[in-house]
């Protein structure tokens, strides 16, 4: 049997992991939207202004982008979703293996 | 006495961390499956064979956009069959449904305009590239939690 203490510093290294994570992947994926959106847009205006592509082209462009946000949010609550069972999963490992 | 005491609380912490764990997270999502990992690289790879095409007519690709809307059906029927997967599932319907989507968009654009120009060719690459990749991360993201 394990001593309480051992158990709540296993657990709370478990949820300081989890939560580094979760930032990362965050910090990380805002990074990428950023950039993705920043590069892009202005190629498009350029483009509109010359005449090079349309506004329905414009629109439908700025359509997609819209869907691609959209999409990343929806993958980042999923991602959030399987780490946070992972998560549940290794406190009850912990928890469990000490009592037995 | 002390000893026994320890004991005693080692359970009874476990006890009410299993009850806490249990009734604040009851998070459960689907395991990994490598078919639905497949499925989602092979169509990946096939639209956007498909979009670099689209600066031909669009008379020309009508059998390839058929073959794809076919693949993109059973993927997301097996993406629904699969238990709690539905968070896979909406990104699949946002990436490729037949309404309402990128994949929809896309199609309806090029109807319209039989050839794509070069700019929107790469900004529908793009989009599309980023929406098989999160769809992979999130099926990759699964390996490794079994229980």
């Amino acid at each position: 049997m394990r001593h309480i203490d051992e158990i709540k510093d296993e657990v709370g290294s478990l949820v300081k992991g989890f939560l580094e994570k979760e930032m990362g992947i965050l910090i990380e994926n805002t990074q990428e939207a950023l950039d993705s959106f920043s590069s892009d847009l202005p190629l498009w205006i350029e483009a509109f202004q010359k005449g090079e592509i349309s506004q329905d082209d414009l629109d439908y462009l700025l359509k997609q982008k819209e869907r691609t946000i959209n999409i990343n949010g929806q993958k980042l609550e999923a991602i959030s979703k399987i780490e946070l069972e992972k998560l549940q999963n290794s406190i009850l490992d912990t928890v469990v293996g000490s009592i037995i | 006495m002390l000893s026994a005491f320890s004991k005693c609380s080692s359970i009874i912490f476990g006890v009410l961390l299993l009850a806490n764990v249990h009734i604040v997270s009851c998070v459960s999502t689907s395991r990994y499956n490598s078919i639905a990992h497949q499925n989602a690289v092979n169509l990946k790879i096939q639209v956007l064979h498909l979009v670099a095409n689209a600066d031909q007519d669009i008379t020309r690709q009508v059998d390839n956009i058929e073959h794809i809307r076919s693949l993109a059906d059973q993927a997301i029927s097996f993406a629904e069959s699969l238990p709690d997967n539905q968070d896979v599932t909406k990104l699949w319907l946002a990436a490729m449904g037949e309404q309402e989507s990128m994949w929809a968009d896309f199609v309806t654009k090029w109807t319209k305009d039989s050839q794509l120009k070069p700019i929107v060719k790469k900004g529908t690459s793009k989009a599309f590239t980023e929406a098989f990749d999160a769809i992979i991360k999130v099926e990759t993201s699964k390996i490794g939690n079994d229980q």
